[in-house]
């Protein structure tokens, strides 16, 4: 009777063990609401922040998320990084859960790789990186996963994002606080709910979040997801200690102590050598030239970040005599090379990225808001700006990796926000001017320029420098694949660095260019439409809509058309205008009887109201549908 | 007395094999020169070598590979290859290890010739990637357009058994090439060479020497860069390279040991290895399979199979790592239900075998690794298996039971390689496996001109069977729930009074069929608006000769080709449109008729417009009857796509009466 009862509970046991053993985490319990348009869910993320100890910070972090497909997958990924040395991560937990809320896999410590964190493209990196990947692809399926991380450093405290990706919804998400004897500063953004304080303890909380959907010309992701940084008033980085409540004292912190003994240049020396090649003038702006150039002819740019994120950079005479270094190190080295010529000049801390112009905050001085560094050199009649480590950047332009946002000068005085330039349309500008003739059997012989300034300029840099064979594949297969049978024959690309603009001179010939249809050629009105903003049909726009850059494009055609033949139908002229841009096109015969075609396009740059979604897009599908016109010719009679 | 003597033996056996293959010396000349001898290259391997030797230390012996190069750089683009990063494998305390690390960047500045040299503290960086894999990495100092770099090291490993492969070929020229090995009589290896170019071979006996060593050198000049190419499947199989494979090791007074044999030997090993034959053997426990087994007892044999195939494909998920044995082994994988290639085919082939069905292992490469050699038999390249079940009368076949979407009668793209080698009880036999995936849609449409909008309004219907299936499921999983436009159930929004202007080709679906029944083929339907297709002018209207569907363009444009062409799958589309027109309105010319094959038939176009009274019919069908195209076969295909673009450039005429 015993035996049986002991028998009976041990089998009870061992049941609920296995079945339902997180019954929380049945997928089923989560809300269809949540499920829309959701690739995954994270079911819960509860991290404490634990600045007690004035000498420590201590993460723990416990999680738990479920993908619904191979997009979701990514999120359940375990993928921690930390800086050697100064920080650890222990405690780690993880295990794999079925849609039941069963228990599939538990994962061992030694089963989690920690190896240095490749990011691809470093030469080397002192972070490190914790992680497990899931490989199974039997969804749903769930990851949980817990564990502790303790640094020394108490500069960068983590911030909380609780939604991570379009597609992943959020059914709890917590973030605790915990900061007696110190006040930590922090920013919301998007995010309207009061934190909950309680004496030295702050929580910041989420809770049945739906999924974002993405939207094309909107907002960045960041503009839309809720999420709130911190920033301390002391802290410890590195053994020593700091403080900052500003933007000034944050920069004269970085200036003291991570800048200042960076520059350990052999100035004489190295003056020397410069002085051979740099032709001495009164104009500033010619040195800054000459060195520019200079250091791009004789560096190169290597990622090395030994450091947690990468925050001091190398020392300037190992730039020197390396030839190699990474942002930091090139432009902070570029700025020591400047100083032996007496041209002040500016590091300066931005975020660049050239789809999303993110601006330091300026009601809110932190760590994390910049990630690249560009140098500026203030003169008595403009201000210069350079970016040291692009081998293609002509002087004086920063491109659109770094255009037009706010960034941070650092210097002895400490920290000043500042403006980057901007480009508008008359600076970013594409210019076409084509020669073609068309035969009878709609082939097509041209030779056309093709002229670019501004960003677009910048994002055709790379013609500069490639190898002739791959220079014609990239305008076969990208540049000129609407042509079929294309024969290039001949193109050359030049560069002036003086008026920033770049020209290409193409000659070619192609098959098929217009279309036969019984006695009538059609032809298109150019062989690229411009570059004109496509808006999906829908029934409701969500977001606001960005045109993140003004720009312009201009086309002149002259096309000689076959012996006998002409334009059917009336010459046309048609210009559309709206506060979003405007939009010129005409075609008509000269006197030689050649078909001139002009188009020009100016879109400006803009925010727009959601409500406004349907007008924008009807003025673009407007300019897209006289792009896409044929043109009809027929033999005169 | 004996002992000293062979002490100093182990002696000069050590020294003799630490010195690298010498660079030879600097020409001056080399730093001037702008350019290679193919304009292109952005840098070059003036010379690339590579020396092979065994150390013998007491009890252990070390592979001692010793590398020198001297690289010239052209422009900015040929400096990465002045950037090294070598891998050294571990195995628990088993360590490659890099030492005698040097490097030299020469320039000419002012005429005159400066030297960098590289700093090991400072330049060479090392770094665990992995459990078993470390990078060390050093970037030249001083690098530009012009430099000319020296760079030497010496890797030490303990994994004697295993040489990688030596490439003479690389991406940018090579002006000369030696690799030279040194190789004690007790080891006995198959050079396995690879790709095009010719190599001079010379050997040389070490007479009287401890072990007897033999030198082998080979030289190969003057190598072009190899240019890759997006038909092939991996570039390592084609580059000039060769490999030594271990044969045997007689160490003496021992009686050898075999390594890599032929297949049968090959084969015969796997069967009686824990992690392939004996998984293969495993008694069948697990209530549910040996349910599955008494289900299965009473059906016919093809029935059988398919339904193993299906419960095994159904049940457990691959992990996405590779492996010709098993990775959690058979009872972890009924456990966990999760399992890579090996353990999820070997318990496929188990069960069939208990079922009764003559199923047999068949080993390969995965697809994207490259062709499986069959002319030299190695165990290390393989990292796949399937089920073969071979038919003297009819069509073998293979089964893939790693991906879900996937039916009986398919298999997944990865499985599919030119070769494997099927492994029977009493010896192994290569076969070539038949790419058995199809890419088949049939497609009818039904449109109405509409003469107001010069546009075609009306239905679609597509029927995917064999692979155009299997893709469009596998498709599905990949789908971004983010970028889907919300469902009917949102409000309107109608603040915006504006008319919609409509320029796009309209396509919804509003049926699908069979998206998860496998065995069937997928059936969608479509409602259609297409816009720019049609063409008016005056009372014609020009219709496009194949409407909206067709090649976009021929995507062969050299005129000749050195390597074969490589389709995943066979194909069969059949489109089949037909358009109504108004009373009024009559055809008044249609495209020829073209009926074309390749020589050999191999692929074949066929174009018809039938006219009628109120509406015309296109047929467009295009076959392509095998996966794999030799070189010579290849202007054929291309001339047959030439023509198929041509042929949709022309025009269908519909006039006013």
């Amino acid at each position: 009777m015993k035996h049986f009862t002991i028998l009976f509970f041990f089998l009870a046991w061992t049941i609920s063990q296995v079945q339902g053993q997180y019954s929380d985490l049945n997928t089923n319990l989560i809300p269809d609401s949540l499920k829309k348009n959701a690739n995954a869910v994270v079911r819960y993320d509860r991290t404490i922040v634990d600045l007690s100890s004035k000498k420590k910070m201590i993460v723990q972090v416990e999680y738990a998320a479920t993908a619904f497909n191979e997009r979701g997958k990514s999120i359940l990924a375990f993928s921690k990084s930390y800086k050697e040395g100064s920080s650890q991560i222990k405690d780690i937990e993880l295990e794999i859960i079925g849609a039941d809320g069963s228990t599939l896999r538990e994962i061992k410590k030694k089963e989690i790789d920690d190896f240095a964190a490749f990011d691809g493209y470093s030469l080397i990196s002192d972070a490190r990186r914790q992680s497990f990947g899931i490989n199974s692809k039997d969804y749903p399926i769930t990851v949980k996963y817990s564990y502790r991380l303790e640094s020394k450093n108490t500069l960068s405290i983590p911030g909380w994002y609780p939604i991570v990706n379009y597609g992943v919804a959020v059914e709890q998400s917590r973030y605790q606080l915990i900061h007696p004897d110190q006040s930590i500063n922090h920013k919301a953004y998007q995010y309207k709910a009061k934190p909950i304080s309680e004496g030295a303890t702050t929580v910041f909380e989420l809770k049945q979040a739906k999924a974002l959907t993405k939207e094309r010309y909107a907002p960045h992701f960041t503009e839309l997801a809720p999420h709130v940084i911190f920033s301390p008033t002391t802290f410890i980085y590195e053994g020593y200690q700091g403080n900052y409540t500003n933007w000034q004292e944050y920069g004269a912190w970085v200036h003291h102590s991570l800048l200042d003994k960076r520059d350990n240049l052999d100035k004489t020396l190295v003056k020397a050598e410069l002085d051979k090649i740099i032709t001495e003038t009164d104009n500033k702006k010619e040195i800054a030239r000459q060195i520019y150039d200079y250091v791009q002819e004789n560096t190169r740019y290597i990622s090395i970040s030994l450091d947690e994120g990468g925050v001091q950079p190398m020392l300037c005479q190992d730039v020197h005599d390396q030839k190699y270094g990474d942002c930091k190190a090139l432009s902070y080295y570029m700025r020591s090379l400047l100083s032996l010529y007496d041209i002040p000049a500016n590091y300066v801390e931005v975020y660049a990225d050239s789809d999303f112009k993110k601006s330091y905050d300026p009601t809110f001085a932190s760590i994390t808001q910049g990630n690249h560094i560009i140098l500026n050199i203030p003169l008595d009649q403009d201000t210069v700006w350079l970016d040291c480590t692009s081998h293609d950047l002509p002087f004086d332009f920063l491109g659109s990796f770094s255009d037009d946002r706010t960034a941070l000068i650092i210097n002895e005085q400490g920290g000043e926000l500042v403006r980057t330039p901007a480009y508008d349309h008359t600076h970013n500008r594409t210019h076409y001017d084509i020669k073609s003739k068309i035969n009878q059997e709609g082939g097509i012989t041209s030779s056309f320029s093709y002229t670019l300034t501004g960003v677009p300029m910048s994002q055709r840099l790379h013609m500069k420098n490639k190898e002739p064979h791959l220079k014609e594949k990239f305008l076969k297969e990208d540049f000129l694949s609407s042509f079929k049978r294309l024969q290039l024959i001949d193109h050359d690309y030049h560069l002036n660095e003086s008026d920033l603009s770049s020209t290409e001179e193409i000659s070619l010939s192609s098959e098929h260019y217009g279309e036969i249809a019984g006695k009538y050629i059609l032809i298109p009105t150019a062989f690229q439409s411009m570059k004109i903003p496509r808006f999906k049909k829908k029934k409701k726009r969500r977001y606001s809509i960005h045109i993140h850059r003004a720009y312009s494009e201009e086309s002149q055609q002259i096309v000689t058309l076959p012996a006998g033949y002409t334009l059917y139908g009336d010459p046309h002229k048609e210009t559309i205008s709206s506060p979003y841009g405007t939009y010129d096109i005409s075609y008509e015969l000269n006197q030689e009887g050649d078909l001139v075609i002009s188009r020009s396009l100016v879109v400006y740059k803009g925010e727009y109201e959601n409500s406004d979604y349907k007008t924008i897009k009807k003025f673009f599908d407007r300019i897209l549908q006289e792009e896409k016109r044929q043109i009809t010719l027929t033999l005169s009679s | 007395m004996n002992r000293t003597i062979i002490l100093l033996l182990l002696c000069i056996t050590v020294t003799a094999g630490t010195v690298a293959q010498k660079l030879g010396k600097f020409d001056i000349s080399l730093l001037s020169a702008t350019s290679h001898q193919d304009s292109t290259a952005s840098a070059a391997y003036i010379q690339n070598h590579c020396k092979i030797s065994f150390v013998f230390n007491s009890n252990k012996i070390s592979l001692v590979s010793e590398f020198s190069k001297r690289i010239k750089v052209y422009s900015e683009n040929g400096e990465k290859y002045a950037t090294i990063s070598i891998p050294l494998y571990q195995q628990g305390s088993r360590k490659e290890r890099i030492t005698n690390i040097k490097g030299t960047t020469y320039n000419l500045v002012d005429g005159k010739v400066t030297e960098d040299k590289l700093k090991r503290k400072k330049d060479v960086f090392e770094e665990e990637t992995s459990e078993n894999w470390k990078q060390v990495k050093f970037a030249m100092p001083n690098v530009k357009a012009g430099s000319v770099v020296d760079i030497q090291y010496r890797v030490t490993s303990p994994f004697i058994y295993q040489l990688d492969r030596w490439f003479f070929q690389h991406e940018i020229p090579v002006d000369k090439s030696i690799y030279k090995l040194i190789i004690p009589s007790y080891f006995v290896y198959t050079p396995v060479p690879a790709g095009f170019h010719p190599t001079e071979t010379k050997t040389k006996d070490y007479a009287g020497s401890v072990h007897g060593e033999v030198e082998t050198t080979f030289t190969s000049v003057n190598i072009p860069a190899f240019k890759d190419d997006e038909y092939i499947l991996n570039a390592d199989d084609y580059k000039a390279s060769i490999k030594y494979e271990l044969y045997s090791i007689t160490y003496p007074n021992n009686p050898p040991e075999y390594y890599s044999k032929d297949w049968n030997a090959i084969g015969k090993d796997l069967l009686e290895s824990d992690r392939f034959g004996k998984e293969i053997k495993k008694k069948i426990k697990d209530p549910e399979l040996s349910a599955l087994l008494a289900s299965v007892a009473q059906l016919p044999e093809e029935e059988k199979i398919k339904a193993i195939y299906d419960y095994v494909r159904e049940t457990y998920t691959w992990n996405e790592k590779y492996g010709v044995g098993k990775d959690v082994g058979h009872k972890k994988l009924i456990e966990t239900k999760t399992g890579n290639i090996g353990d999820i085919n070997l318990l496929l082939i188990n069960l069939l075998k208990k079922a009764g069905v003559n199923a047999v292992p068949a080993v390969t490469k995965s697809r994207y690794r490259g062709l499986l050699n069959e002319s030299f038999p190695t165990l290390t390249e393989l990292n796949y298996v399937v089920a073969y079940l071979p038919d003297p009368e009819g069509t073998a076949m293979a089964l893939d039971a790693s991906s879900k979407q996937v039916p009986f009668g398919q298999l997944p793209t990865r499985a599919i390689n030119l070769t494997g080698v099927a492994i029977f009880g009493n010896g192994s036999q290569v076969i070539h496996l038949q790419n058995p995936n199809t890419y088949k849609s049939s497609t009818v449409s039904n449109y109405d001109l509409n003469i107001d909008e010069a546009t075609l309004v009306g239905t679609s219907n597509r029927k995917k069977s064999d692979y155009a299936a299997t893709k469009y499921r596998l498709d599905l999983e990949n789908v971004d729930q983010s970028t889907k436009t919300e469902d009917d159930t949102e409000e309107e929004d109608d603040s915006d009074e504006e008319e919609e202007l409509d320029i796009q080709n309209e396509s919804t679906l509003i049926k699908a069929e069979n998206i998860k029944e496998l065995d069937q083929p997928i059936k969608l339907e479509y409602e259609e608006i297409i816009r720019d297709e049609v063409k008016q002018i005056g009372d014609s209207y020009f219709v496009n000769a194949a409407v909206d569907f067709g090649i976009d363009k021929n995507p062969f444009t050299e005129d000749t080709r050195k390597y074969p062409v490589f389709y995943n799958y066979k194909i069969d589309t059949k489109s089949i449109v037909n358009i109504q027109f108004p009373e009024d309105y009559a055809v008044e010319s249609v495209p020829e008729t073209v009926l074309a094959t390749t020589p050999n038939k191999t692929a074949s176009f066929r174009y018809e417009v039938k006219a009628f009274d109120k509406f015309l019919t296109i047929y467009y069908f295009i076959k392509v009857n095998q996966d794999i195209f030799t070189h010579t076969d290849y202007e054929g295909l291309k001339n047959l796509y030439d023509l198929i673009i041509d042929t949709q450039a022309e025009k269908i005429v519909i006039s006013k009466k």
